[in-house]
């Protein structure tokens, strides 16, 4: 069964390695180039599901990005979804991100860049597995 | 100096007491003794002469015993005059021990003279006298008037000189006491010119340390406040230096993602390696890029940006550069050019091209989609080419407008829209105006922004002051 994964990297490179690796995987993937593309694509399949379940199993979002940063696009996504799985993926040190942390919550996680792709779909695929046995 | 002033008038003030004090001394010891013995020798003398005159009345009176006791008068009055004149002598020779100036000295020697001059007439005196009581023992009775007159003769050259020798040590003491009040009135005028310069110099040192600490109160003020200034500069600096390591690594890691992406990927064959090490030498010259900006920032600090002028065709350089975007253009973007007729500048054509490409990534990456345009005037009186590039993006944000161009002016990455590096504007105002020229931005009136630039035409031999004449 595959997971339905909303990624936004301005990196354009990044954004097709994530499609490339997560589809080989039989996920489905929607890449964002930058923070505003991101929301939109969120809401363009919130509105398309009808559903109470959250649109995506899991939003990947790059820190730094153009229009809106990655912060912004979560707490955008946090209000229409307060439950929604977030991992940030940021090349900054974890020092930079202690003040973000602190409207963070527990469905949200930072990797830290460079990581490998595959080390990425295991994380997702894993914690995924976990939240449905419970 | 005002300290050894003071000592010097308490010392000579303590000296001059103390030569008063000695001459006190020397007048209390001297005068009233030898005034007081001249004074008795002279009342002795007289009573002397009243127990002669006496022996002789009561000689003629024939009364022997009168004549005896007048007689034993006259010896015991001898002897006490004698006793007394020895007395002075023996006072006057003491005071040679005080240590006495010249002139008082000379006076008292001339006192002893003269009282030696007395004590030679007493004795002739007595001897005359004793000659006539001889002559009376003996029953000789004539020829005596003479003696007799002779011996009144002399006592009223004893009185007489005794009184002059009283008045020589009144004027002694006169004279002593006019020298203490001399040296007084000498010490006191010495003292007052001492202390009273003493206090003009410590008036006019006052006044100057006065000068000088207010000088230095200023000083101190001032360098404060400058200190405090560039602590404030330091601190702000220390803020941006830790932003530019955050910026720096986040610049440098953010290439380096996608090149062990490519790497993971074209290993398990998921693409294939050509579309690999296209991809990775990309990061890789994205890598350069970041790590050429942080050279040119550091050289630009450090005030070593220097230009390699050359001749170069403008309009050529813009196409070279516009073309090579056209070719990775999104199809909702595109780049219009408006170019005068080509000409040909004299400028560092690395950097200006450096300045045009971040002008167009800046463009590029606001806007989602229309125009850019990209315009180049050149105007040959004035000397100058002006480069336009507009975007019709979202426009620059009011807060950061004023600071455009300023180091690490963007969002930082702890606010919201953060964007860039924050060094390619301000890499591009210091290579433009390194060239003697001038950039500016601003909002479109409907949407977008515009950079513009100008640079010389022709290499300005003083750029920077050509810069500084524009802006002012």
């Amino acid at each position: 069964m595959g997971l339905h994964i909303l990624a936004a990297d301005d990196n354009e490179f990044a954004g097709l390695q994530y499609k490339k690796v997560f589809e080989k995987h039989q996920h489905d993937i929607t890449v964002a180039k930058d923070g505003e593309a991101c929301v939109e694509a969120y809401k363009k399949r919130l509105e398309e599901t009808h559903s109470d379940a959250n649109p995506f199993n899991v939003v990947l979002l790059d820190f730094v990005m153009p229009k809106k940063n990655g912060v912004r696009v979560a707490k955008e996504i946090l209000e229409l979804r307060p439950h929604q799985k977030i991992i940030f993926v940021s090349a900054f040190g974890n020092g930079i991100l202690d003040d973000a942390a602190v409207f963070l919550k527990d469905d949200v996680e930072i990797i830290q860049k460079p990581f490998s792709l595959e080390f990425l779909v295991n994380k997702i695929e894993s914690g995924y597995a976990l939240k449905n046995m419970r | 100096m005002i300290i050894m002033m003071l000592g010097l008038a308490l010392f000579l003030n303590a000296f001059t007491t103390y030569t008063i004090t000695n001459q006190m001394n020397v007048l209390s010891d001297l005068n009233m003794p030898v005034g007081q013995g001249i004074t008795r020798a002279y009342a002795i003398q007289q009573m002397q002469e009243h127990s002669f005159e006496d022996t002789i009345t009561y000689q003629k009176l024939s009364s022997q015993k009168n004549y005896e006791i007048s007689k034993i008068q006259f010896e015991s009055y001898d002897n006490e005059w004698n006793y007394e004149v020895k007395k002075i002598h023996d006072l006057a020779d003491t005071f040679l021990n005080y240590g006495l100036n010249d002139d008082t000295i000379k006076d008292l020697t001339v006192m002893s003279a003269n009282l030696n001059e007395i004590e030679s007439i007493h004795l002739e005196y007595t001897q005359k006298a004793n000659q006539i009581f001889y002559a009376y023992d003996n029953g000789q009775t004539n020829d005596l008037t003479s003696v007799v007159t002779a011996v009144k003769a002399q006592h009223n050259q004893i009185s007489l000189k005794t009184i002059l020798l009283n008045d020589e040590v009144q004027k002694l003491t006169d004279s002593l006491n006019a020298g203490v009040e001399e040296s007084k009135q000498k010490s006191f005028t010495l003292q007052m010119i001492i202390i009273v310069s003493t206090g003009i110099m410590s008036l006019a040192l006052g006044y100057f340390l006065n000068l000088i600490n207010k000088d230095l109160v200023h000083e101190v003020i001032k360098k404060t406040r400058s200190l405090q200034k560039a602590n404030r500069k330091l601190e702000r600096m220390n803020v941006l230096k830790d932003d530019f390591i955050n910026i720096a690594s986040h610049e440098l890691k953010s290439p380096l993602h996608p090149i062990y992406g490519f790497v993971e990927l074209a290993r398990n064959g998921d693409i294939g390696s050509e579309e690999a090490f296209a991809g990775i030498s990309k990061q890789a010259r994205q890598l350069e890029e970041v790590a050429n900006r942080i050279l040119d920032m550091s050289r630009i600090d450090n005030g070593i940006l220097h230009l390699s002028y050359e001749k170069f065709n403008l309009n050529d350089s813009l196409m070279e550069i516009i073309s090579s975007y056209r070719l990775n253009l999104d199809k909702k973007i595109k780049i219009e050019t408006r170019l005068e007729k080509g000409i040909d500048i004299e400028a560092d054509r690395v950097r200006i091209g450096q300045v045009i490409r971040n002008l167009i990534n800046n463009a590029l990456k606001f806007t989602e989609k229309g125009d850019v345009e990209v315009t180049m005037q050149h105007n040959i009186q004035k000397n100058f080419v002006e480069v336009t590039i507009s975007d019709c993006g979202s426009g620059i944000h009011p807060d950061i407008l004023p600071n455009l161009f300023n180091k690490f002016i963007t969002k930082g990455p702890k606010t919201e829209s953060w964007n860039g590096n924050g060094l390619g504007l301000y890499l591009s105002r210091e290579i433009i105006n390194a060239h003697g020229g001038h950039i500016f931005a601003y909002n479109n009136k409907d949407v977008g922004a515009t950079f513009k630039f100008t640079i010389p035409i022709m290499r300005h031999l003083n750029a920077k002051e050509l810069h500084q004449k524009i802006m002012n």
